[in-house]
């Protein structure tokens, strides 16, 4: 029993250290680290194998080998695990979030096309979570993300036909860029997104249509993977790197209704899978705030209903949130968030995140309050 | 003293209630009695706990020097660590657990919880999470959002074993202790 408790704590280090790397951006150290714990794990739950009695120890260990087993991307060895300790005689409560994992196991299966063929033109969105069953998902949780991601792709085309940020107005592209969407899988929560063939989405030597779906996926992963210098590098543009990561944090999992994002798309025969699993409010701050070398106040939170927007100046844009006590707070949005975050959340009861400046807060993030 | 209310001396922290470092048991004793009379609050002052529980302490200690206060001078840092204190304490008068170790930071608590009694256990044997939150001074709206926030908190954890979450209010003072 000790060795499998001194494995126990090795695994849990090392997971530890991965996260730290996680966070550093150090991605290929952070998947070896986080491998080696799995292994850890793994090896402390075997040495339980047939100590059925040993309860909750045993499902306890096997969950957190499958968990991370999952962390590593294979699922076909979470599933072995999830299948052992459910073998045993875990607690109800133990059991059912056994279950919940292998639900989770299962979200890998959706991510795979299974004989669905995807032109490279093609996105497949994948979710799992407490609110999506199977061919069913909450209304408001699908249809925010579909909104959410056809916006990230209209963007991230104006990026790559290279136009200015537009914070208001027609986009050059508004009859141009069709996004199609798909029914759902069979058995799954899973639909594909299709860019129409437009002559206006067109550069010579580039397949832009393909290349909009490469860029946002790419995007997305190193969203995941908090690799924000090399997102800054890939999205350059201050407005457009702020819608598109204000996009991208509507899009993620809150961590209970969703629970995962997927991508999935078909590059030379080969599928991409990016998932997105940090839920909104664990996004380590460096992502989605900006440098406090550039915006130097207090980090500062509001709660009220957003009330008042006044646009008229791109390079000032302001809104007004009223608290429950009917006080008016002026908030500062900076340019590349009116449009595509903030106004889609008009008259809602939001929480703002900012920096304190003179006069009002200087916005960071918006999220509607979901009680 | 109150005269039906049980007491709670924080310096017991550091002789027999913790499994863990008495190193790390005196920082949380200095730093909930410099919390405490920083909010004016004397030795033998009432508090009450509700949420799930419902009791009333008196809290007990030895003043705070000047060293303590100055060693404790980061506001935030000392209330966080002040309220582990407390949570400390009342943990093992309401519940059948004592804080036995401290969690690593993945996992979406702070503190692995053990049998009061006796052995603290192997791995995962009898044990249960406690997430800790310190406001300094806060309103009752505050305190419900920080239990909202530390319930919700602790339930993202991949460790399924029970879970309490304790916020610790020092201007009152109160805590709020509930099951996650």
């Amino acid at each position: 029993m000790k060795k499998a408790a001194d494995l126990h704590r090795e695994a849990m280090s090392l997971a530890d250290e991965a996260f730290v790397a996680k966070t550093k951006g150090e991605s290929d150290r952070a998947s070896s680290l986080l491998l080696r714990a799995f292994q850890k794990e793994r090896e402390a739950a075997s040495l339980l194998e047939s100590d059925l009695t040993l309860e909750p120890t045993r499902s306890v260990l096997y969950r957190s080998a499958a968990s991370l087993a999952i962390e590593c991307e294979k699922p076909r060895e979470a599933e072995r695990l999830v299948a052992f300790a459910l073998s045993g005689d875990p607690p109800d409560e133990i059991a059912d979030e056994l279950r919940d994992l292998l639900e989770q196991v299962q979200f890998h299966r959706h991510l795979e096309l299974r004989g669905l063929a995807l032109e490279p033109f093609e996105l497949q969105l994948s979710l799992t979570g407490n609110v999506i069953g199977s061919n069913l998902a909450l209304s408001d949780e699908f249809g925010q993300r579909v909104t959410n991601l056809r916006t990230a792709l209209r963007r991230t085309a104006e990026r790559k036909m290279e136009y200015p940020y537009r914070e208001a107005g027609r986009s050059k592209l508004e009859k141009d860029f069709e996004v199609y969407v798909s029914t759902p899988r069979p058995g799954s929560f899973a639909i594909s997104f299709r860019i129409g063939r437009t002559a206006q989405l067109s550069i010579p030597g580039m397949d832009v249509r393909r290349a909009v779906i490469d860029e946002v996926v790419e995007c997305f992963n190193l969203f995941e993977q908090a690799q924000s210098e090399e997102l800054k590098r890939r999205i350059p543009d201050p407005s457009y790197f702020r819608s598109f990561v204000g996009l991208a944090r509507r899009i993620a999992p809150d961590g209970e209704k969703i629970q995962t994002v997927g991508f999935t798309t078909i590059r030379e025969g080969e599928e991409r899978r990016v998932v997105m699993k940090t839920p909104r409010d664990e996004i380590p701050s460096a992502v989605v705030t900006e440098p406090p070398e550039t915006t130097p106040g207090k980090r500062v939170q509001v709660r009220g209903t957003l009330r008042f927007a006044d646009a008229r100046s791109e390079a000032k844009q302001v809104i007004r949130l009223v608290d429950e006590k009917g006080k008016s707070h002026k908030i500062e949005v900076r340019p590349g968030m009116m449009s595509d975050i903030v106004r889609p959340m008009w008259d809602y009861e939001v929480r703002v995140s900012g920096t304190k400046i003179r006069g009002g807060i200087l916005l960071d993030t918006i999220d509607p309050i979901e009680d | 003293m109150g005269a039906n209310r049980p007491e709670l001396n924080l310096s017991d922290l550091e002789k027999k209630i913790l499994g863990i470092s008495r190193a790390r048991s005196a920082m949380m004793v200095e730093t909930a009695c410099v919390c405490l009379e920083d909010q004016k609050h004397s030795s033998g002052v009432a508090m009450k706990v509700d949420g799930d529980f419902d009791a009333a302490f008196t809290l007990s200690w030895n003043a705070a020097s000047d060293a303590m206060r100055r060693a404790w001078a980061d506001s935030q840092e000392a209330t966080e660590e002040g309220a582990c204190g407390i949570a400390a304490l009342i943990i093992p008068e309401l519940t059948e657990y004592k804080i036995v170790e401290r969690a690593r930071k993945g996992p979406h608590f702070d503190y692995w919880l053990g049998p009061k009694e006796g052995d603290p256990g192997i791995l995962f044997q009898n044990k249960a999470r406690l997430e800790i939150s310190g406001i300094r001074c806060g309103q009752e709206k505050e305190i419900k959002a920080r239990v909202k926030q530390k319930k919700k908190q602790v339930r993202l954890s991949t460790v399924p074993l029970p879970g309490f979450a304790a916020i610790v209010e020092f201007s009152q003072p109160l805590s709020r202790l509930v099951k996650a």
